[in-house]
Parts: structure tokens; C-alpha cells; sequence
């Protein structure tokens, strides 16, 4: 009999297959802001990068990670998967945000959702980027060395965004397993169908995942641009474990926990298509770099390392804006 | 000349997309199952890097009697089944990813037909994973040039004898493949989750040697 865990706090980190790596670091670190507190490689594709970005040090609910997949070729935003993250923006800073994708060439589209003010772009591999006008968005750890004023820096996570056909399996797994509360639901113009809200039981940063029912909307197809998972926050193993076994119980098949060097994880799929996956806070990303390092070098976990130099060699060159150091492309 | 069985069926697809995928996984589904449930490990493997494909057959069987009939009584349906894989094998190798990158895993039924295309074949692959399955001919002499191969079988499945389990490893290891081989007490007829982990790890290993 395994104890009943907490519920979960929000979201974690969300998961995007992207293409062009360089465009993708510029985007993210520059116009955006996001620090790039990680390189390493995909656990499963050690021949290709895996980038993080978050606030200073990663802190769950503001991580952003792209698998930058060269010449992947576009996937189709659809049914049965997140279509979109959400950033926090400090409500008076949407001038100022709408200028600076502007001047970086994105076009920013503008809704207002439950209330909020909403700016979207698409990133370079055209996945959808929400910036919605929040009170008291300071990050955990804002990035005191980052491209964007201080008053206009993004705080992390506000929401993803799901399309599904159907929103009671979701609702089911959120609310009936997961311990969200559903909070609202409003008709969504821009996306075809009727916006839910789920909240969890978190602060601040990284609380809500929304789903857009759109019944017989067509699936997406994966490809650069489309996200490939998005993980929710749980304490520590102990936590992690319990739900493994609830959700099993409950008929999901949720994998096995893999070490994902910076936190644990498991992975199961909700009947309407969308992967989630359940991630640990601990041990982070300062667990292999010191805080004022982070994302400066090719970090391998300790099992890859004797494949450093092939791995080095394998991967496409890239600059890390913050300290202007190469990466990868070695000859 | 009248197309041979199963060679116009459609084929699925999930995971990296073909043309960008460096490894492969084929997928061979068993007697009265389907590609679309096979694929669903696709998500239980979890490995981002593999392009999964999954060749249905005709009448969702791939040959009509058990794999230890006589050859002849399931023909032409064994010949267009081992057809069928050699074409998908030829599709991979054409959108860039070769046999020695490939994983040709398959269940029950779909065991004994991936681990008798692959031991006719020969040559090195990604690997061979065969879930409650073994070989349909035992006279096999080209070399398997060291590729992995995972069997699991149950010591007391009603479809797959032991002895058929012991000859399919001396086979393959004769044959140069390096055969990890495991017996589960009790196992009814299914895949669980400890060849799924070996599965896994095989899988795994493919991505470091694509580099």
C-alpha cells in the first residue's frame, strides 16, 4: 500500500523539438532572456544537443528545453498534444515586449485570456510562444546578467496549452490523479473551441495547464516546432514513486524512472494523446557546474563521457551568447 | 505474376521522422494484433531518437499455421511476409538509415518472423528483439557479424516450446550474434516489463554507434 502523494505543484519543464540550434540559443537567450543554464546532449540521441533555459539556475517551472534536431522538418500543431507555453510578463511591460519581437522580426498576435492580456509569436521553428500580463511575475532567481531590463524580465511559466478533442480524459488525469483544481474555462477563438484551466497546487510560477477542446480537429504530427512533452513538478523520488504506482493502478502506462541527470523522470501518455511526464525538483542544475558557469560548456553525464570527443565531434558548432564560448564542432 | 500476400498492406509510422532519424526500429506485430498496437511501445521505450515503423499484414496474420508446420503449409504467406520486411528494411536504408542501424523487434508470431528474416538475411543490424517468439527454419549459415539479439520466452507458452527457445539461441549464436537470452518462470503469453528494459538498453546502445 503506497501512501496517496501530495498534489503536484505545476509544471516543470516543457520539451520542444526545434531545428536550427544557433536560432534557437538566440531566440531563447537573446530575445527572450531565457538563460541557457544547460548544454548536454539527449540522453536517448547522444548525437544531439539538448539546450535548457530558465531563470539563473533552472528552477522548475521555468525550464524550457529544446532537442535541436538540424534539418528536422516541420511538424503540425493538432490535436493531441501541447501546443503552446505561456511566460509570465510583468502587466506594464507589453509595450515594451511587443517592440522587442517586433524589432527581432516576429510577428505578436494579441488576445486577452481569462482576463489577462496576451501577446504570441512563433519561435523560428514556429512553435507557439504565450507572454500573458500577470501581478508579481519576479522569476525564483532572476538572471542579473541577461539582455532584458529587470522591470521587464519574464517570471518563468504561466501555462501550457493543450489541443484535445475530448477534455475529459485530461480533466481526469489532472484533477483526478494529479491533484489540479479546474478553474474556468472561457470560449478560444484563435484556437477553434472552448479554453479550460487546471491549476496546481504550486505558487506563482509554472501553475496552470489549459486545454482547448476541440472535438474532431485533426492530430498533430510531430516535427521541429512541435513540443514534445511537458513535465509536471513532484517533490522528490519518494513523491514520484507513489504516483508511478497510482497512475499505474489508475491503467496508465507510465515508464519506468530515468535518470535525467538533473532530475528524475517518468513518462506516460493521457488517452487524448497528449506525454506528460512527472520530474523531480532535485538535484538540479548547479548539481555539475557552479551557478556562475551554468550552460558554458558541454556537460555529459558521467556514462557518456568516454564518448566526449566522438559526441564533440558530432555536434554542430554553437555560441553561447552569454560568455561568447564555442561548443561542439570539434575537428 | 499476382502480388505476393501482405505486400500492398499499409504501413505506420511514430516517433522521429524517417528522413531526419539517424536509427530505426521495425516493428513486427503477432497473430491477430496490428501495427497500431505494437506501436504503442513506441511510448514505452520512450527513446526520442528512434523512427518506429510497423508493416501490417493481411488479416492481421502473417502466415496462417503455427511457425513449427511445415514451411510449405504456410506459403506463399511466409515468403510475402519476409518480403514485406526486406522492403521496409529497403525504405530505411533509402531514407538514409542502413540495417546496422535498424531494430527489428517483434511479438509472438512477429518474434518468429523477424528472427527468420534477420537469420536468412544476415549481415549486422542494430539489434534483434524478439518477445516470445524463435526461429522458423533452423538451418542458417550466414554471419550475424556480432549484431545483439534479445529473446525472451516463457518456460511455458502454449505457442513458443523451450527446445524451440534453446535452438533459436544456439542458432543465432552460431551464427556470430551476441544473444541475450532469458527464460521467465510462469510468464503467460505477453511482454513484460523486464524485456521491455533490455529492449530499452539495446535500443539505447544503437544511438552511441550511430555516432
Amino acid at each position: 500500500m503506497t501512501t496517496t502523494p501530495s498534489p503536484v505543484q505545476g509544471l516543470h519543464h516543457v520539451t520542444v523539438i526545434a531545428s536550427h540550434p544557433q536560432h534557437n540559443i538566440d531566440f531563447y537567450s537573446v530575445t527572450l532572456g531565457q538563460r541557457l543554464v544547460k548544454v548536454t546532449v539527449n540522453f536517448d540521441d547522444p548525437g544531439t544537443y539538448h539546450f535548457y533555459y530558465g531563470d539563473e539556475v533552472g528552477t522548475p517551472g521555468t525550464i524550457m528545453t529544446h532537442f535541436p534536431w538540424p534539418h528536422a522538418k516541420r511538424g503540425t500543431r493538432g490535436n493531441g498534444e501541447v501546443v503552446a507555453t505561456a511566460y509570465r510578463m510583468p502587466e506594464r511591460s507589453a509595450p515594451y515586449w511587443q517592440a522587442r519581437l517586433e524589432d527581432a522580426g516576429f510577428t505578436v498576435q494579441h488576445a486577452t485570456r481569462f482576463g489577462a492580456a496576451t501577446l504570441t509569436v512563433e519561435d523560428p521553428d514556429g512553435t507557439l510562444v504565450d507572454l500573458i500580463a500577470d501581478q508579481d511575475v519576479q522569476a525564483p532567481h532572476p538572471w542579473p546578467n541577461g539582455p532584458v531590463p529587470t522591470e521587464h524580465m519574464l517570471g518563468g511559466f504561466h501555462s501550457v496549452t493543450a489541443w484535445v478533442d475530448d477534455v475529459r480524459s485530461i480533466r481526469a488525469l489532472l484533477v483526478g490523479q494529479l491533484g489540479f483544481t479546474e478553474v474556468g474555462h472561457e470560449p478560444d477563438a484563435a484556437a477553434g473551441g472552448t479554453r479550460y484551466r487546471f491549476r496546481g497546487a504550486g505558487a506563482q510560477v509554472g501553475l496552470y495547464v489549459d486545454a482547448v477542446e476541440r472535438p474532431g480537429q485533426s492530430a498533430g504530427r510531430s516535427g521541429a516546432g512541435t513540443i514534445h512533452h511537458v513535465a509536471l513538478r513532484t517533490r522528490d523520488d519518494a513523491e514520484q514513486a507513489a504516483y508511478m504506482a497510482q497512475l499505474r493502478a489508475a491503467g496508465y502506462a507510465a515508464t519506468p524512472v530515468q535518470d535525467r541527470q538533473y532530475f528524475h523522470s517518468i513518462y506516460f501518455r493521457d488517452a487524448s494523446g497528449v506525454l506528460f511526464e512527472i520530474a523531480t525538483d532535485a538535484p538540479g542544475f548547479p548539481d555539475d557546474e557552479p551557478v556562475e558557469q551554468l550552460g558554458g560548456t558541454l556537460k555529459l553525464p558521467a556514462w557518456f563521457e568516454s564518448k566526449r570527443h566522438l559526441i564533440e565531434r558530432h555536434v554542430p558548432r554553437i555560441v553561447n551568447r552569454e560568455y561568447h564560448t564555442e561548443i561542439g564542432g570539434a575537428q | 505474376m499476382t502480388a505476393l500476400p501482405h505486400a500492398g498492406g499499409p504501413t505506420l509510422t511514430a516517433g522521429h521522422d524517417l528522413h531526419d532519424a539517424r536509427v530505426a526500429c521495425l516493428m513486427v506485430h503477432g497473430r491477430g494484433g496490428s501495427a497500431a498496437d505494437l506501436l504503442t511501445l513506441a511510448d514505452d521505450l520512450n527513446l526520442s531518437a528512434f523512427a518506429y515503423v510497423a508493416p501490417q499484414a493481411d488479416g492481421h496474420t502473417w502466415y496462417p499455421h503455427s511457425f513449427l508446420a511445415p514451411v510449405a503449409q504456410n506459403q506463399p504467406y511466409l515468403e510475402g511476409a519476409l518480403a514485406r520486411l526486406e522492403t521496409a528494411l529497403t525504405e530505411l536504408a533509402e531514407a538514409g538509415i542502413p540495417a546496422e542501424r535498424v531494430a527489428v523487434l517483434g511479438f509472438s508470431q512477429g518474434a518468429c518472423l523477424a528472427s527468420e528474416f534477420v537469420a536468412r538475411r544476415g549481415g549486422r543490424f542494430g539489434a534483434l528483439v524478439l518477445f516470445s517468439g524463435g526461429l522458423i527454419t533452423l538451418d542458417h549459415t550466414r554471419t550475424l557479424s556480432g549484431t545483439p539479439v534479445f529473446i525472451g520466452n516463457s518456460d511455458r507458452d502454449a505457442h513458443i516450446p523451450l527446445a524451440r527457445h534453446e535452438q533459436t539461441v544456439e542458432v543465432l549464436t552460431r551464427q556470430g550474434a551476441q544473444v541475450d537470452a532469458r527464460i521467465y518462470p510462469g510468464m503467460p503469453h505477453t511482454i513484460i516489463r523486464d524485456e521491455l528494459d533490455a529492449a530499452r538498453n539495446l535500443l539505447r546502445d544503437m544511438t552511441f554507434g550511430s555516432l
